[in-house]
């Protein structure tokens, strides 16, 4: 269970999120939707806790947590297996290549630096990373950015069989992907 | 063929001023003063025939080789503590800008003072590294990527993992800056001490004995072998460093 109760947060003088509360009960899939800047990012930041909220509480039960960020974040000198090896703890039964390849990534490429994968396969891979700490609770901040058409809905199948029983918040601006991903749409109108 | 050329210049540019060098001593006449190249040649192929040489050689490196890996361990130590706590940080600010201010002579002085000569070189190759590791690798560890380490901590790796796969990739092109000056720098200021506190069958009491008795042959000589002997140490650690790094880059596959 996720809970955010009348959370504020300012940066600096500007108003992000203004008396915002939202539960995320164990298992749902919710989307945040809503216009550039009114916060999204900024509860995954709380939820993470990355961010402190200026008043209010937050609330998140005991589990593993992996995210998708809005940038990569992956080590660029590193292998495409190497990244996701170095998330994975000590027994993980998680297989780093069958997920690499679930995810539409060519075998020859997982050996490669990241920095030699184009934007798309990077996505792919952070993706890839975050499904194979078999998380809890997964935040996804617009996780398909960069990734082509086709290779979408292998992707989002994988996301939906992987995380079947996670908590899963996806912040997207897209009602079809939010739709896809059988995200039921949460709107965050400006200041909460 | 690229790669031919540029040896080729750099081979004039030596021969160049090995002629400079051969014009002056010919010049000034007198071997006390300067010794042509040829005359230092010879004295460098009889000290490389003399057991003597290499023990000056292994006691000098021994030391000096020492005072840096110590630095290197305890600079790296210290900057990862001061990285996560600023009082470390705060306490040796003041250490680090003494050190790098103050003459050699003093700290060489006072070594002789408080420990005696023998190992001398170590103490001061060490002083005269530290500040150099420590403050590098501490620019290095604080210019770290803050969204890759926001990663890890969300996915909760290790503390040793982080240090090795986050931190490490980050830190080694300030540690290899900063290895490549230190290793130059240990050996100068290791033999100046000794020759300073002339620890007997040091290389630095050769040089010291040099100077008494106006062998510039064997000054050169010696000059040359310290010159050998650093840009050896350097490129043997740099390539360590230059593996490592690919070794921590192939983690998986």
């Amino acid at each position: 269970m996720i809970a955010l109760k009348n959370i504020c947060k300012n940066y600096g003088q500007q108003e992000v999120l203004k008396d915002f509360s939202a539960e995320f009960p164990d298992g749902s899939k919710t989307a945040l939707m809503g216009h550039s800047g009114v916060g999204k990012t900024t509860v995954l930041k709380l939820i993470m806790g990355l961010e402190k909220p200026d008043s209010g509480e937050v609330f998140r039960s005991e589990g593993r947590l992996a995210a998708v960020f809005q940038e990569d974040r992956l080590i660029e000198e590193m292998s495409a297996l190497g990244n996701l090896k170095i998330v994975l703890k000590k027994g993980a039964e998680a297989d780093p290549e069958e997920i690499l390849e679930a995810m539409g990534l060519a075998k020859e490429l997982l050996a490669k630096p990241v920095r030699e994968l184009s934007g798309g396969e990077k996505r792919r891979v952070a993706i890839a990373r975050a499904l194979a700490v078999e998380p809890d609770v997964l935040l996804l901040d617009e996780p398909f950015k960069g990734i082509d058409e086709a290779t979408l809905p292998k992707v989002i199948g994988e996301i939906r069989h992987r995380a079947e029983r996670a908590t899963v918040i996806l912040v997207t601006h897209s009602e079809a992907e939010a739709g896809e991903m059988g995200c039921a749409v949460r709107k965050i109108e400006g200041r909460g | 063929m690229r790669d031919k050329k540029s040896l080729l210049i750099k081979i004039a540019a030596a021969a160049f001023w090995i002629l400079v060098w051969e014009a002056i001593a010919v010049s000034v006449g007198s071997d006390l003063i300067i010794c042509t190249p040829a005359q230092a040649i010879r004295r460098l192929l009889v000290l490389l025939g003399a057991p003597e040489f290499y023990k000056a050689a292994a006691f000098s490196a021994a030391r000096i080789m020492t005072g840096f890996f110590s630095a290197l361990v305890l600079g790296i130590f210290f900057a990862a503590l001061s990285h996560r706590f600023s009082v470390v940080k705060i306490l040796l600010q003041p250490v680090t800008s003494v050190i790098k201010a103050a003459p050699v002579a003093s700290f060489v002085i006072l070594a002789i003072i408080w420990f005696g000569s023998r190992n001398l070189s170590m103490f001061i190759s060490f002083l005269m590294v530290f500040p150099i590791i420590y403050l590098n690798v501490l620019k290095g560890a604080e210019s770290a990527d803050r969204e890759l380490r926001e990663m890890a901590e969300i996915f909760g790796v290790g503390h040793v993992k982080k240090a090795i796969f986050i931190y490490f990739p980050q830190i080694l092109p300030y540690l290899t800056s900063a290895c490549s000056v230190a290793l130059g720098l240990c050996w100068k200021s290791g033999v100046a001490a000794e020759v300073i506190g002339i620890p007997g069958g040091s290389i630095g009491e050769k040089l010291y004995r040099a100077k008494l008795y106006f062998e510039t042959g064997d000054l050169i000589a010696w000059t040359a072998v310290i010159i050998a002997l650093s840009v050896i140490t350097e490129k043997i650690f740099l390539m360590i460093l230059r593996l490592l790094g690919k070794k921590i880059g192939r983690y998986g596959t």
